[in-house]
């Protein structure tokens, strides 16, 4: 069996995380790199770190495979994707200017800058709200799953979300006009 | 759910909670964070997984016939950390410096060698629950090789308490600002027990969580108890954390300053460098000190400083799949000084290239390494922690170029930090 990628649905807005129905290793790549990408990129605010990231999680997955495939792998790879970043933020800090790189050529110019500035807001976020912006957005977890995955009340999952939307919201707002 | 798009993103007033965070996720689409996904994967991606995968297993296999006869060593050390650690009395709560108060703190096997330590601080993230932005972290660091493994174990007065082998981590892993390795890891080490391992603690001392990467890799969260009742202590967690990592001993605060001292011509880091340290002040009560020139802004004397605090080896090409580091190679970049302050950018393999930013301060006739003044915690930590004047900082590290000391209101500190005492200070 392949694995199954669903469109990204309507709740909520948030990107709907991908189902794996069976744990092929290079499907359950292929299908949920982007979004593994978009919550590393949210957690760290880095693209080259998060591409980093998302690699080495993988690769460390990979090398366990045989034990998590019968299961969803999918919060094995979340984990170490979240862990890694953890990992990063307290070993080294994120630079401090990204470097300027220019944009690609299958990459639409308008959608780099926005995630650009997306980021540059981000980094005002403090770490835990990046967190769960990432994991309810891009990893699809509900309140009550993030709040178990960061193990803190689904109170806090959710005012940290709404802080984090509103505080984002401004800050983009003052970028467009920059 | 009001669609909007990136050029509509609705203010602040617009928003407000609901029950499962629904508007607050579409509103997070209409901001455009689709644009953070990553689409599809990199046709090379898999590969570069696979081999990174296959390079990491054929590390732990060489590993394998030595952690057979390591076991043993574990299994006694565990035994003898566990006898030794049976009649602690109940943990108090970390509130200062590590060498500030009692308690019990961690150190290297007895059997190490080339120890190297620091004191210093750190900068945690701001504003979480579990970790206020109001923390300051000073932590204390060893970096040690015994017969097995090279590893670096830290502490702090969060109660952070890791063990991390060095130079068995894979090349790419994110390590290098705590212990880079001082070569290539030519020599796999046989450390099989435990990988990394940490514990972090709530800011109200009352809840103990970690995590751990273990030598099959396993990434998942662990909890872990602690002694004492779930106090968040040094006394509570060293235990747990000798108990997991082979050797690491617990001790006093005698015996940790008594082994600080013993290890002082081999530190990394030394506490008398500090702007307030006891030997600071003791320059500062003799007779009519004479004012010193402005130092050299010289980059190859702020090099020396970072290569010792960093444990750079120059002659070491850097690990496999790293760019090339500052155009100009290993160094410090663009010093900025003012007195006997300085900003410069360092540049080494081990972090992707070149760390901006870095903070320097002439003591006692050399420049030392300050630390990374990357995110705003750090900022402030080196502001008003390490001494280093607000406008001294202006000048070296312009806030049009990123964070300023200023930030350190706006992240929600209500009171001025108690004075940085000095590792050793009254």
């Amino acid at each position: 069996l392949e694995a199954e990628e669903q469109g990204r649905g309507d709740e909520g807005g948030a990107a709907t995380p991908v189902p794996v129905l069976v744990a092929d290793f290079d499907s359950v790549y292929r299908a949920s790199y982007g979004s593994m990408l978009g919550l590393a990129r949210t957690v760290l605010a880095d693209d080259a770190g998060a591409e980093e990231v998302v690699q080495e999680a993988f690769a460390r997955c990979f090398s366990k495979w045989a034990r998590i495939e019968s299961d969803d792998p999918l919060p094995y790879v979340r984990s170490a994707v979240l862990n890694l970043c953890r990992s990063r933020f307290r070993r080294k800090e994120p630079p401090l200017r990204a470097a300027p790189d220019a944009p690609s050529a299958e990459e639409d110019a308008a959608v780099e800058a926005r995630r650009r500035q997306i980021q540059r807001a981000l980094t005002e976020l403090p770490a835990r709200q990046r967190e769960v912006v990432a994991l309810r957005y891009f990893g699809g977890l509900s309140t009550d799953e993030t709040a178990a995955t960061l193990d803190i009340a689904a109170g806090t999952v959710k005012v940290h979300l709404h802080r984090a939307v509103r505080a984002l919201a401004v800050e983009l707002e003052e970028l467009r006009h920059d | 759910m009001t669609d909007r798009t990136p050029h509509d993103p609705p203010s602040g007033d617009q928003l407000g909670p609901d029950d499962d965070g629904v508007r607050d996720l579409g509103v997070l689409r209409g901001l455009g964070f689709d644009a953070l996904s990553g689409g599809d994967a990199p046709l090379d991606g898999l590969h570069d997984v696979k081999a990174r995968a296959e390079r990491s297993t054929r590390r732990r296999r060489w590993t394998v016939g030595a952690a057979a006869a390591a076991a043993l060593l574990v299994v006694g050390s565990l035994g003898l950390l566990l006898a030794s650690t049976g009649e602690e009395s109940a943990p108090d709560v970390y509130t200062g410096p590590p060498a500030a108060q009692g308690g019990h703190f961690l150190l290297p096997p007895a059997d190490a060698t080339d120890v190297g330590w620091q004191l210093g601080l750190d900068a945690v993230d701001a504003g979480s629950d579990d970790i206020p932005s109001t923390e300051h972290v000073d932590f204390y660091r060893f970096e040690y090789e015994t017969a097995a493994a090279k590893m670096s174990l830290s502490a702090d007065r969060l109660g952070t308490s890791e063990a991390t082998a060095v130079e068995s981590i894979p090349s790419n892993d994110y390590y290098g600002v705590v212990g880079e390795p001082s070569s290539a890891p030519s020599e796999p080490a046989n450390f099989s027990t435990i990988w990394s391992f940490w514990i972090n603690c709530a800011s109200d001392g009352a809840a103990v969580a970690g995590g751990a990467l273990d030598e099959a890799w396993n990434f998942e969260l662990r909890s872990v108890e602690s002694g004492g009742g779930g106090e968040c202590s040094p006394t509570a967690l060293a235990p747990a954390l000798a108990s997991q990592v082979r050797g690491l001993r617990v001790v006093d605060e005698a015996e940790f300053l008594e082994y600080l001292r013993d290890h002082t011509d081999t530190n990394t880091l030394d506490p008398a460098n500090r702007p307030t340290t006891t030997a600071t002040t003791v320059v500062s009560t003799s007779t009519t000190p004479p004012v010193p020139p402005d130092p050299p802004c010289d980059a190859h004397l702020m090099w020396e400083a970072a290569r010792d605090a960093l444990q750079i080896d120059e002659n070491d090409p850097g690990y496999e799949g790293f760019g090339p580091p500052f155009e100009g190679g290993y160094g410090v970049y663009g010093p900025r000084c003012s007195g006997d302050w300085a900003a410069a950018s360092v540049s080494r393999p081990y972090t992707q290239g070149t760390d901006a930013n870095d903070i320097f301060h002439w003591v006692d006739g050399r420049w030392t390494y300050v630390g990374n003044a990357g995110v705003p915690t750090s900022v402030c930590l080196i502001v008003e922690r390490m001494g280093m004047p607000p406008e001294v900082f202006d000048e070296v590290y312009p806030p049009n170029e990123g964070i300023d000391w200023h930030s350190c209101v706006e992240l929600g500190w209500p009171d001025p930090p108690p004075p940085w005492p000095g590792p050793y200070g009254p």
